[in-house]
């Protein structure tokens, strides 16, 4: 994902905002990194590059 | 209710990604596009809800905004991502968008799949801004290849619903939308806008 995106991404359990922390870029895409809500401190990841915001009851946790 | 496939049809979807692309045929641009031009403001922001590889946008995609891919199946995702494509593994009736964060929302022979599709609506309205508009293009279960499709997806398992364009109309303007018809058959098209308050 580009970090542009996160001008219309949010929370979304509560639609709150979320904080982007990047652990690896290629230029200007994120390809792995998190997404933490300021207010629910919920944890969403993004692998490969792309940002998985399911809700946490609806996640597969293989 | 069956739920063969599990919510909202993923796991087959899953299954089928690397497939899928070959055995679809291209969708109705124009028809989209018509949509999308009941808009009163410029379309810039557009998501592709329940858009899995982006197929059904990939033409919109060649001549104007690039359709954000929206979709619940991670197999489907990765796909829309080797083509190019911003991909959000998110569930629609709990977008991860907020409101009046995009210009239009398009749906395409997608809503019959998903497990509530009226709160996938609603959800459409409240991302969308006021001026903006909710484009979705379903299949008619009344024309004749219509009834053909939902005896098919009956038979694989799938728990479908479909509308009449008119009825569609309503589940849009329940969500508070202005509807209309932007074109009928098989493959028909309707738009909801977002008036201001």
């Amino acid at each position: 994902m580009k970090e542009s995106l996160m001008d219309i991404l949010c929370d979304p359990l509560d639609k709150s905002d979320l904080e982007l922390e990047v652990t690896d870029r290629d230029g200007d895409e994120i390809i792995t990194g998190r997404l933490v809500g300021t207010v629910t401190g919920e944890e969403y990841p993004i692998e490969d590059g792309i940002p998985n915001l399911l809700p946490p009851d609806m996640r597969d946790d293989e | 209710m069956s739920r063969l496939h599990g919510p909202g049809d993923v796991q087959f979807f899953d299954r089928i990604a690397r497939l899928y692309d070959a055995a679809m045929p291209a969708a109705d641009a124009d028809s989209l596009r018509a949509g999308l031009a009941f808009a009163r403001r410029p379309v810039e922001r557009v998501l592709d809800v329940a858009g899995g590889t982006g197929r059904a946008t990939r033409a919109l995609a060649r001549d104007g905004p690039e359709p954000t891919v929206v979709d619940f199946s991670r197999g489907m995702l990765e796909r829309a991502r080797d083509d190019g494509r911003e991909a959000v593994h998110a569930d629609a009736g709990t977008l991860p968008m907020r409101d009046d964060s995009v210009d239009a929302v398009v749906v395409v022979d997608a809503l019959h799949h998903l497990p509530d599709p009226e709160r996938a609506v609603r959800e459409a309205a409240r991302v969308v801004v006021p001026g903006g508009v909710v484009v979705i293009q379903e299949f008619g279960p009344r024309t004749l290849r219509g009834r053909g499709l939902v005896l098919a997806e009956r038979a694989i398992g799938f728990d479908s619903q479909f509308w009449t364009p008119d009825e569609l109309c309503d589940v849009l303007e329940r969500a508070g939308l202005n509807a209309r018809i932007v074109s009928g058959g098989f493959e028909y098209v309707v738009v909801g806008r977002v008036e201001d308050d």
